[in-house]
């Protein structure tokens, strides 16, 4: 078999275990348009409330597409790859996956991406749907800001490739700490908070907000909504990007040291 | 005790279609398929007879036996242990049976043992005196004083055998349900673990249903068999009418030391049992013939006689064997 | 009767004693609980320096709100999370069973069994929260109104308790049910700010078919003296009452439906 289709058999796998379970899905896509739709319906009332048309630079459309575009640039982000990983190596199946012919690295990637594609289409996209509509029924200003797809889309790429080597290394932590599930559920509120997925980052205090976009969460979920919202362009944009390619690689290498060195390891102590 | 009557337990499952086109199917459309788990089965036990539950996999042993704890509801037909129907009375009749899973435990994972009988003993109403007989009794008839403190986690199989099957017994009650309670446990212990359902059986008169796949569980308990393939009963009595009726056959296993004339083999075995075969298995030779028939000794000598061997091992028949062989030819008692 | 409490005391007690055995583990998992209900205060605090009120309610009396949303649904997490387990886990693998065979309710035995201190984090969230806002407003809760408090906090545990058994026991049925909890959850997020600032149909939702405004708002904005507050607390603890009634009767119709299918 070639190793595209191998690859890609990975993929389909992932996903058809994802849709075994019918009334699960659809339920699971409910509860997270549930979580969204409460942000709106917050910041309506914040929008309501103010004075102003604009809140720190944002307006109500532009505020509801930023709940919107964070919550799917999550899903199509953040993998899952360090749970496949503790929990293989929590069950020991790891040691099998170093003998199979296939790089383990490429592998769980491929497996990302089932679990991404499953995420965006059945919690992203009936999101994105879901709120387009509440958005329609909102009084006021023309709905659609306008929207820098190619920005986005360089931006999200990045991101996912920093995500993803991020939360392999994440996943490779199992190896030392017996129990992860602790420290991920921190991490996991570390990462919402700073990420811009819980508030936009410009609503921090000011030394918050400047530190705040130096760190790789922001570069995970915030500049690419930004890119996507045309708040960020020329310089900014271009500094912003540099960052997120900066901590991509940074990770990318990260990752890719520690599995060395880890496969070193299991090979002298024999797992 | 228990009294069974044409009971019947039919159970309808969704469809599920294969790969991932069928996953995506399966999100849209639904078929149903039935299967009769249990198909007219009926017996009587007395009090205080030890019975043993035989059948393959999948043959209905769990269904029955959860019909008779009261957990799963017939379909039809009836169950009274000691007089309660156990589906519509449960909780009168949990007070009353005892049931172990070899494969799962009743007792609290991450307490101390000694925790778990206390709280059984206040979940069953234990009186105090009775309590404290009863656990002396219990812990030196299984052993369990050397880990009563442990916690549950941390026992080893056969001591977490044991320990549940103390704890299913600390309520005294009128009937014992065993699911395969010497499953995976080395020799030692599973003399022991049947040791002590014998002495209970013989202290408490408890009656006593067991489910394995162990022979020698049967033939050191059991003095009767009920043998259920396919949802039926193909078989009820003893195991020595059992074997004598089907597990005569047996099978000699060679390694012989070269060739030799397998056809003045054949010849000579069938002059003791008309229906000896003789067959190659690779490097080996396999006899098979009826006990009855044909005695080992006479058997080894015609062998013996036709040319030289390295190595051997008898084969009996096993249970499966004989449970397939009843259901193959024969009827239900 | 009074061998059920006997039972419930014995089950706290062996719980209590695990509780002094807890490692770091349990320690990450209640700082992480307690800082997610934290974000959920930042969100409020960091709004609320853009704008004077949200749609009428002043700072405090938001974070009022949220804090006492949390008690409830704290003391929820705390004695009923064996249901969660049920959801997920019990009746797929088989193990519940051993509930059945034992003659006392199952549903006890269930909820006994399990005692999580995680829900300690929202718990303490909230009570800091009602703490500082009740300060922060000024005011100071007259007994029977703190008493009204408690019993209306209780009808929440009610509610929510309620709700979590309706949903779980859907495993009976298709032996996984933790999405459908997942689901009733996230409508209770709802909960946790002044309904006002929703639509009309959201606000059906929360006062009818699943009625978490009662955990939350209608007390607290009774006790802030802005609905009335007999009202208030008493409609809490009816919608407790009927909550764990309608979960009960799903639990009974999944137990027999179990009792009728096997596993």
């Amino acid at each position: 078999m070639s190793l595209l289709r191998r690859y890609r058999l990975f993929t389909r796998n992932a996903l058809s275990r994802l849709l075994t379970y019918r009334a699960n899905v659809l339920l699971f896509i409910f509860g997270n348009i549930l979580q969204t739709v409460v942000l709106f319906y917050l910041w309506r009332a914040v929008f309501r409330s103010s004075s102003s048309a604009a809140l720190k630079g944002f307006s109500f459309p532009e505020m509801v597409v930023y709940l919107i575009a964070s919550t799917a640039t999550i899903q199509l982000t953040r993998s899952g790859a360090d749970e496949v990983i503790a929990d293989e190596i929590r069950d020991g199946a790891i040691a099998m996956n170093l003998v199979r012919p296939i790089d383990y690295r490429l592998r769980v990637l491929f497996d990302s991406f089932g679990t991404s594609l499953y995420n965006f289409a059945f919690v992203g996209l009936p999101a994105i749907a879901a709120i387009a509509l509440l958005l329609g029924l909102w009084k006021g200003e023309p709905a659609m800001p306008v929207l820098h797809i190619p920005e986005f889309l360089l931006s999200l790429a990045l991101a996912f490739a920093l995500n993803f080597s991020y939360l392999f290394c994440f996943g490779l932590v199992a190896f030392v700490t017996t129990n992860m599930w602790g420290m991920s559920r921190l991490e996991m509120v570390v990462a919402s908070l700073f990420s811009g997925s819980l508030i936009p980052l410009v609503f921090f205090p000011g030394w918050l907000r400047e530190l705040s976009t130096f760190l790789p969460w922001a570069s995970m979920g915030y500049t690419p909504v930004m890119a996507l919202l045309g708040k960020l362009q020329g310089a900014s944009l271009i500094g912003a990007l540099g960052i997120e390619a900066a901590w991509a690689l940074f990770f990318i290498w990260l990752s890719g040291w520690a599995w060395d060195r880890l496969v070193r390891r299991l090979a002298v102590n024999g797992g | 005790m228990i009294e069974v009557r044409d009971l019947h337990k039919t159970f309808r499952t969704t469809k599920r279609y294969p790969g991932f086109a069928g996953a995506v199917k399966g999100l849209f459309t639904r078929e149903y398929v039935e299967v009769k788990a249990v198909d007219g089965i009926e017996f009587s036990i007395p009090d205080g007879q030890i019975v043993g539950y035989l059948g393959a996999n999948g043959a209905g042993k769990s269904t029955t036996i959860k019909m008779m704890t009261g957990i799963l509801t017939p379909s039809s037909g009836s169950v009274l242990v000691d007089g309660i129907v156990p589906y519509e009375k449960r909780k009168e009749n949990a007070a009353k049976i005892g049931v172990v899973f070899g494969q799962r435990t009743q007792l609290w994972w991450d307490l101390p043992l000694s925790e778990t009988f206390s709280l059984l003993r206040d979940i069953y109403d234990v009186g105090e005196p009775d309590f404290r007989e009863r656990m002396a009794f219990l812990e030196s008839v299984l052993g369990l004083e050397e880990f009563m403190m442990s916690p549950v986690r941390t026992l080893s199989l056969g001591q977490r055998m044991r320990a549940d099957l103390g704890a299913a017994l600390i309520h005294r009650p009128r009937v014992l349900y065993l699911d395969e309670p010497t499953i995976g446990l080395d020799v030692v212990v599973k003399e022991r673990v049947r040791a002590a359902i014998h002495d209970i059986n013989r202290q408490f008169g408890t009656t006593i249903v067991l489910t394995t796949h162990d022979l020698a569980d049967i033939e050191e308990l059991c003095s009767r068999i009920i043998v259920i393939d396919a949802g039926r009963m193909v078989w009820d009595g003893s195991l020595d009418e059992l074997r004598d009726r089907y597990g005569r056959r047996r099978e000699l296993r060679l390694h012989p030391a070269g060739g030799g004339d397998d056809g003045a083999l054949l010849a000579r075995l069938r002059e003791l049992d008309p229906e000896a075969s003789l067959s190659r298995e690779e490097e080996e030779l396999v006899v098979a013939f009826d006990r009855k028939k044909a005695g080992l000794a006479a058997v080894v000598a015609a062998i013996m006689g036709n040319r030289e061997v390295l190595d051997y091992s008898i084969r009996e028949t096993r249970i499966e064997d004989i449970v397939k062989q009843i259901y193959a030819g024969a009827v239900a008692r | 009767m009074g061998r059920y409490r006997r039972l419930y005391v014995r089950y706290m007690a062996q719980h209590l004693k695990g509780l002094m055995s807890y490692r770091v583990d349990f320690w990450f998992g209640l700082l992480s609980f307690l800082l997610n209900q934290g974000l959920g205060i930042l969100f409020i605090g960091l709004v609320f320096s853009s704008i004077p009120s949200l749609q009428g309610w002043s700072f405090f009396e938001v974070l009022f709100i949220y804090g006492f949303a949390q008690i409830p649904r704290g003391l929820d997490h705390i004695f009923f999370d064996n249901l969660w387990i049920l959801a997920w886990r019990i009746v797929a693998k088989g193990d519940f069973d051993r509930y059945l065979l034992r003659p006392v309710s199952p549903l006890f035995q269930l909820i006994a069994e399990r005692f999580q201190p995680d829900g300690f984090g929202e718990l303490l969230t909230g009570l800091v929260a009602v703490g500082v806002a009740l300060v922060g407003l000024h005011l100071s809760l007259s007994p029977p109104a703190l008493l009204l408090g408690l019993l209306a906090i209780l009808g929440g545990v009610f509610i929510y308790g309620g709700v979590k058994l309706a949903f779980a026991s859907i495993a009976f049925w298709t032996k996984f049910s933790q999405s459908w909890l997942f689901a009733a959850y996230r409508v209770a997020d709802f909960a946790m700010y002044p309904i006002t600032i929703y639509g009309k149909g959201l606000r059906f939702v929360l006062t009818f078919v699943l009625p978490f405004a009662f955990t939350a708002y209608f007390p607290a904005a009774a006790l802030l003296g802005k609905e009335g507050l007999l009202f208030g607390t008493g409609s809490a603890i009816i919608a407790g009452a009927a909550c764990s009634a309608a979960g009960y009767l799903v639990w009974r119709l999944g137990l027999r439906a179990y009792e009728g299918a096997g596993n």
